[in-house]
């Protein structure tokens, strides 16, 4: 599990955490936790989702560790804006969702308030998944890029406050899911990448006929994914 | 009110270079050292203890160009201003990337701030290559400087390129050199990296020997590659004639900071209407000898 600590963004969103898994056997097991979680009332429902408040990521679909990085990146840019009365009235779509998924109180509830998450999903982790979609339809891109039932190599990430520790983390992510934590640096080998569907998603079929070697194509490639997903808020 | 993101990448960034729209900065990695953690049973590590190890970030060395605020400008005015021209660079620079033309990777872009990042290519400026900077230019940007201010950095930096360029010759010429590269190969190369841009439909607005790199590839099929930068003030095409301008400006650029090197600029038009091909590059040859014409009356005129 590699984690981020983000000095540059809010403390109370400035560690990312994130583990590749492979050969996942419990998609669906934990598919059900989730909409049970979303169910549930009380104090109970409280701690279901806590219990899976995690980003989970089609693994298959990135295309190297830059990809995500940006991704989450480009996210937490986005929607953690120092407070700006210009930006809530220009996005009117927008509702902040209480981030109620952090255990531990930030100290300074006012600074924490002023740079609350705007979001259009349900939170900073499925936000995550708009972000590396490549259009704006907020169900298409939750079902293509988060976990399907089908889903094995699968990327797990929480986005957690400055004083988060790893440990504590692993020990939230290996109660839920069941598969082979690896180094994350094995999202830049081809072999993960599903590349037939990202190239349709990524309409990089086009790429195929320019004039370069298949190593450059596939570099090209890359670089368009992850430019796709670094502008697309300004597109 | 807390400062935003982006202006926390810039504080820990290098000034590298101050003009009068944007601050550029040099960052050695966007993202920090991230910390890895392997737990105790986990399968993939046969220790018995939980290890946290510091890593390598994947490698993510940035440019970071800053579009300050312009206190002549109206504030509202000013960031709708800002916030077009940053997305259209962002837009360019992806535009450039799938159509095969090379240009850095779009790596962080903050529109509210003013605040694109883009992949730091490494290599030299063709006009460093080329040892720019004409002494009648140089005594120009004396007499200026007091008066420029905010220009101070890049004109020192310009006044020691042309001082080394009439005594030795550049690093990146040395180094260009010693991979075997003539001057008349990097003309072709520039020509070729031009038309695929303009192939694209897409005109740089600002074709300079700065904001055009040269880079080694080690994997590549050449020895190095030209990379263009500074989209800032690009555009889309419809007419030949804004080829032919954009070719002008940087015939121009040659003529004027590579005096002794204005001779190959003829290498750079010939590799450009080969990569166009025939149909494309008559018009906009016709074009190029008006805007020529135009260009050389308004000198004698004004
Ligand atoms: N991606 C990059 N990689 C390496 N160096 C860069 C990159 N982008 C910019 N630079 C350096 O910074 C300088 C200024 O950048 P750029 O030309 O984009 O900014 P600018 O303010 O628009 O400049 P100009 O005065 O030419 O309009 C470049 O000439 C180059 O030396
Ligand atoms: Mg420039």
């Amino acid at each position: 599990m590699e984690t981020y600590r983000l000095s540059n963004f809010p403390p109370g969103y400035s560690t990312v955490h994130i583990a590749l898994f492979r050969n996942v056997v419990n998609a669906p097991d934990i598919r059900k936790k989730l909409i049970l979680a979303s169910t549930m009332g009380g104090d109970d429902g409280e701690r279901a989702r806590q219990a899976v408040d995690f980003g989970f990521i089609e693994a298959r679909l990135l295309v190297s560790r830059m990809h995500l990085l940006i991704g989450i990146m480009t996210t937490l840019q986005t929607c953690l804006q120092p407070s700006n009365p210009s930006i809530s009235s220009s996005k009117d779509t927008t509702t902040p969702t209480p981030e109620s998924t952090n255990a531990t109180p930030v100290p300074n509830e006012n600074a924490r308030l002023s740079t609350r998450p705007i979001t259009r999903t349900h939170n900073l982790h499925s936000e995550i998944l708009l972000t590396l979609s490549s259009n704006n339809n907020i169900s298409e891109s939750l079902r293509r890029h988060g976990m399907s039932d089908t889903t094995d190599e699968l990327v797990v990430v929480r986005i957690a406050d400055a004083d988060s520790s790893e440990e504590a983390v692993w020990k939230e992510m290996e109660l839920l899911v069941d598969g082979q934590l690896v180094n994350l640096g094995e999202l830049d080998s081809d072999e993960l990448v599903d590349w037939p569907r990202v190239s349709k998603i990524f309409k990089l079929s086009e790429l195929d006929r320019l004039p370069l070697t298949p190593l450059e194509i596939r570099d090209t490639k890359i670089a368009t994914v992850i430019n796709t997903v670094a502008i697309k808020h300004v597109t | 009110m807390t400062i935003s993101a982006s202006h926390h990448l810039l504080d820990q960034a290098m000034l590298i270079k101050q003009g009068a729209e944007a601050k550029v900065y040099s960052l050695d990695s966007l993202l920090p050292q991230p910390t890895i953690y392997w737990p105790p049973s986990g399968p993939s590590k046969p220790s018995s203890t939980a290890q946290i190890q510091q890593t390598t970030a994947p490698k993510c060395s940035v440019i970071l160009k800053y579009r300050f605020k312009k206190q002549y400008r109206h504030p509202a005015l000013d960031l709708s201003l800002t916030r077009s021209r940053l997305a259209f660079e962002a837009r360019a620079l992806a535009r450039c990337t799938r159509a095969g033309v090379v240009v850095p990777h779009v790596m962080w872009v903050d529109d509210r701030n003013g605040v694109i990042g883009m992949e730091r290519i490494d290599g030299w400026s063709v006009r460093e290559v080329l040892g720019g900077g004409a002494e009648g230019e140089m005594t120009v940007e004396e007499e200026d400087e007091e008066e420029i201010g905010e220009m101070e950095m890049e004109r020192s930096k310009d006044q020691v390129d042309s001082i080394n360029a009439d005594e030795t010759e550049s690093e990146g010429w040395t180094a260009l050199r010693s991979k075997g590269v003539t001057k008349e190969h990097l003309m072709t190369s520039i020509g070729r990296a031009i038309a695929k841009l303009h192939g694209t439909a897409i005109i740089h607005g600002d074709l300079t020997t700065s904001n055009m790199m040269v880079r080694f590839t080690p994997n590549g099929s050449e020895p190095y590659e030209i990379v263009l930068i500074d989209f800032g003030l690009s555009s889309t095409a419809t007419l030949p004639e804004h080829y032919a301008v954009d070719l002008y400006v940087l015939e121009r650029a040659f003529a004027s900071t590579h005096p002794q090197s204005e001779g190959l600029y003829a290498g750079v038009l010939a590799a450009y209407a080969e990569g166009l091909g025939e149909k494309k590059w008559r018009p906009i040859q016709t074009k190029l000898k008006e805007v020529r014409l135009r260009g050389r009356k308004r000198d004698m005129t004004g």
